[in-house]
């Protein structure tokens, strides 16, 4: 929809129904030819695809994200950029000021019919002990009433499971066996064809390390067909990976209250988006706020296209445009195993300071910011720092520049028929850079993390240590707290996977030899490689796009749905 | 049992946005239609609640419930033996008995049900109310449609409520009792839920949306709430209350949709007029045109169609 290219690859089983998009788009859809090709191949062609040089962005459909990526892609952060994985669960909080009713017939609509913006991978209600009976009641009662059929009847609720998907049987069994209570409904009398039917299923009454919690249970990625040109691999029902269960699956865990609900569910993997149901408005708004996720609604579930709406607008992944990336890709990265307790001490730091410096209003740190610029004229320069005034001048520039942005930095509001969305742009955490010799450090890099409120731990060569510490020096007499930037020395080489081990919020690898291998990659939710000619050259304003770029790299977006008004 | 209306919550929105939905869903077709207007007919509550109201248009509103579709219409749907009336009729108390002789002499076993204490506004002294509904019952009418003082739901007095419904249920007797809420001047969803709540508690067979006389009658938001309530009823006593949407409905889709409703809320078991009934006037037209239809296939003409 957003004006770009597909490519689609998919495995030749799953080919048909591609090929059938593909011919139906050239006649009816009228979508002109090129715009939409499909390829059925073998997982090599992947190869090919990564390293033509017009391919832009790769999304991987159908499948668990880490595994084929691991297979297919050396580094990750070089080539085209990868699309983030289109599975995710939703949490429903459901507190004791609920209207269980309504939140009973969304929980249970939602689970029926996969959102298409938001491809469910199960819904996990947690649900206040106070009214967590009186919820489970209602919500067998709702998937009871669910209808099951043809896909096709329009007045079916639920279809058939896709084609090469597993049976969630063996979840279900399992949890079982560990003691939950399982309730299904019966399926009614059903339209042959060779479609595999599951009804619809609560289960209640798991610990949290069941299965069914683990994995992603529900139906399979839908293609992101929004965005930068991508190319997909489809999984096959061959992959000896841990599928995901299709099906409207819903897990019932009772919580105490809304502190505890939130605990809860950040700690459920791969979450997408977090509901709350509360008639309470500020326990509402106070929990959906408190939710990691990128997506809170309050009040609701069928909000996804307008708050995506909204996003979109305000330019929050996936839609992100990435980088030129004009270094060549460098080869696997050997790991170095040694441990590591300056750097883990330094992160450990840096995460203490982390949600002071990141909750303080913008204000307050574009004081910091200024008045570390105004230091920086003071302090010392020693011959072996090899800086020259000019460098000096447009770190100045720069950190004044995200002063102001820090001060004007806020949120967007986006009004439809039937609510708003709230839009802020929050801070990572704990960013790690890696830096590269022989370009000297950009240290304008670390204007914008800092204003935006992340805490930054960087590893340089030492050559460009010295700068990096002026700043830093500058920066604490000003009123930065310890731990909110430390500057290591380190070799390039490697830097980039033992940042990734300690485990931050973001990586930037800066600098040409600057890499990471793929397993310590995965872990970091936002990698990024900081491509050369960003700044400009030294002395000059940055490029139009840069600031934007770097805003989009520093943060992570937020939004909250609030539902109002008349429908 | 006050704390089960002290914690309710009822979220607008959701509610109203249920109610959208539902609107949109596909009505039936064909004969499954036919069938689901047949059964509509045998809900409705034939009513005439005017003041210009005589024993001669009561009269021609009794012949009217015995046969609510035209014979030949039945016969050729094939349904001409099984009975089909509606489900009572619904008069001032003043023409109660009018209604009760009328059906006597007609042969007839549709209940007259009576509207009292104090329709439509309830705004008359207690004594006066339960008079009314006594009279009534003497009358012969076997049902009766009571009104709530609205202004003790607004200020919050639910003792005062439940004893007030408890009274007229003492009052009515053996007759069945329908206990008629004004939906549209109770504020806000929650009250509805509550009043709902105390209706029952208090002893009501029936819960009714409306008198038909107010603003705003029966919409599909204040229907979702009440069924919520007797849902919930149901599920903590084990009785089953029915549930009667009253005023503005005019269209046979409408009622189909009501049925819809009404079996996706409650549950087939509640498709029954023993617990479920339609407050309608002009809607047994409009139904009696849509079987027509079916049967012959153009609409009928004004004067090919009994009056009501």
């Amino acid at each position: 929809p957003t004006g770009n290219t597909a490519l689609v690859l998919s495995p030749p089983a799953a080919a048909p129904p591609l090929l059938l998009l593909g011919e139906l788009s050239g006649e009816g859809a009228a979508l002109p030819p090129g715009v939409l090709n499909i390829l059925a191949g073998p997982p090599g062609l992947c190869q090919a695809l990564r390293d033509h040089p017009e391919v832009t962005s790769v999304t991987f459909l159908g499948a668990p994200q880490e595994e084929l990526q691991a297979l297919v892609w050396g580094s990750p952060c070089r080539g085209p950029r990868l699309g983030s994985p289109q599975g995710g669960r939703i949490v429903v909080i459901v507190l004791d000021s609920a209207d269980l009713d309504s939140a009973a017939t969304a929980i249970a609509a939602a689970a029926a019919t996969p959102l298409t913006l938001f491809p469910l991978g199960g819904c996990v209600v947690l649900a206040q002990d106070t009214v967590a009976a009186a919820l489970e009641r209602r919500l067998q009662a709702r998937l009871g009433g669910l209808r099951l059929g043809n896909p096709m009847d329009p007045k079916t609720e639920v279809g058939p499971l896709p084609p090469g998907t597993h049976s969630p049987e063996k979840v279900v069994q399992e949890a079982q066996e560990e003691g939950a209570q399982v309730f299904q409904a019966p399926l009614p009398l059903l339209p042959e064809g060779g479609l595999r039917f599951y009804p619809p299923t609560l289960i209640s009454g798991v610990a949290l390390t069941s299965r069914c919690l683990r994995e992603l249970v529900g139906a399979p990625g839908r293609a992101g067909l929004a965005g930068v040109p991508w190319g997909a691999f489809q999984g096959s029902s061959e992959c000896p990976l841990p599928c995901q269960a299709p099906g409207p699956l819903l897990v019932l865990l009772p919580v105490r209250g809304p502190t505890e609900a939130v605990a809860v569910a950040s700690a459920l993997p791969q979450t997408v988006a977090a509901a709350v149901w509360a008639q309470d408005i500020t326990v509402a708004l106070d929990t959906a706020d408190r939710i990691g996720e990128s997506c809170g609604i309050a009040n609701g579930l069928c909000s996804p296209p307008h708050s995506l709406q909204a996003l979109r607008e305000f330019g929050c992944p996936p839609w992100e445009q990435p980088p030129k990336v004009d270094e060549p890709l460098s080869s696997q990265v050997t790991l170095d195993d040694r441990g590591d307790p300056e750097l883990a001490q330094a992160v450990a730091a840096a995460r203490g300071a982390a949600s002071g410096w990141g909750r303080l209003p913008g204000a307050s740190r574009a004081q910091v910011l200024r008045g570390a610029s105004a230091a920086l004229v003071r302090v010392h320069k020693t011959p072996e720092d090899g800086d020259n005034g000019d460098t000096d001048r447009s770190l100045q520039r720069a950190l004044l520049r995200w002063a102001a942005h820090a001060e004007r930095a806020g949120g967007a509001v986006q009004e439809v028929p039937g609510g708003r969305a709230l839009v802020t742009r929050r801070p990572l955490g704990v960013l790690g850079v890696a830096c590269g010799s022989p370009r000297p450090l950009a240290l304008e890099l670390l204007a914008p993390a800092l204003a935006l409120g992340n805490c930054v731990v960087v590893v340089a060569p030492s050559g460009g240590v010295g700068a990096a510490q002026r700043l830093r020096k500058a920066l604490v007499a000003a009123g930065l707290p310890g731990g909110a930037l430390t500057v290591l020395p380190g070799s390039s080489r490697g830097s980039g996977s033992r940042l990734a081990r300690q485990h931050p919020d973001g990586l930037w690898l800066c600098g040409g030899d600057t890499d990471c291998d793929w397993d310590s990659a995965v872990s970091v939710p936002r990698v990024w490689g900081v491509p050369a000619g960003l700044l400009g050259a030294p002395g000059q304003d940055p490029r139009p796009g840069a600031e934007r770029e770097l805003e989009l790299r520093c943060t992570r977006s937020h939004c909250l749905w609030l539902p109002g008004g008349g429908p | 049992e006050l704390d089960w209306i002290s914690k309710v919550y009822v979220n607008r929105p959701a509610v109203v946005r249920h109610a959208e939905q539902i609107k949109k869903w596909k009505t039936v077709q064909g004969n499954w239609q036919a069938a689901w207007l047949l059964k509509a007919v045998t809900c409705i509550d034939l009513t005439t609640l005017s003041g210009d109201d005589t024993p001669s248009n009561v009269q021609r509103l009794c012949f009217k419930a015995k046969h609510p579709i035209r014979e030949d219409l039945l016969k050729a749907l094939d349904m001409h033996d099984k009975g089909i009336t509606v489900g009572a009729v619904c008069v001032y108390p003043a023409r109660v008995s009018d209604a009760v002789n009328t059906l006597k002499a007609a042969g007839c076993n549709i209940p007259v049900a009576s509207v009292a204490a104090g329709f439509p506004s309830g705004q008359t002294p207690l004594e006066t109310k339960l008079a009314e509904i006594r009279l009534a019952v003497e009358y012969g009418a076997r049902e009766i449609d009571i009104v709530i003082s609205r202004s003790l739901v607004l200020t919050g007095q639910w003792g005062g409520l439940y004893e007030e419904i408890r009274l007229c249920r003492a009052a009515c007797g053996e007759a069945h009792m329908k206990t008629i809420l004004a939906t549209g001047e109770l504020g806000s969803l929650a009250n509805v839920y509550k009043a709902s709540m105390i209706a029952m508690m208090a002893g009501s067979d029936f819960i009714k949306t409306s008198t038909g006389k107010e603003v705003e009658n029966a919409t599909f938001p204040v229907g979702i709430v009440m069924m919520r309530a007797i849902k919930e009823y149901h599920w903590q006593t084990g009785y089953k209350v029915g549930f009667k949407p009253a005023g503005g409905i005019r269209t046979a889709k409408e009622a189909i949709t009501w049925l819809m409703l009404v079996k996706e809320e409650l549950g087939v078991e509640w498709l029954t007029p023993e617990l479920f009934r339609l407050g309608a006037s002009s809607l047994l037209g409009d139904i009696e045109q849509q079987i027509f239809y079916h049967v012959t296939g153009s609409y009928a003409l004004q004067h090919e169609l009994a009056m009501a």
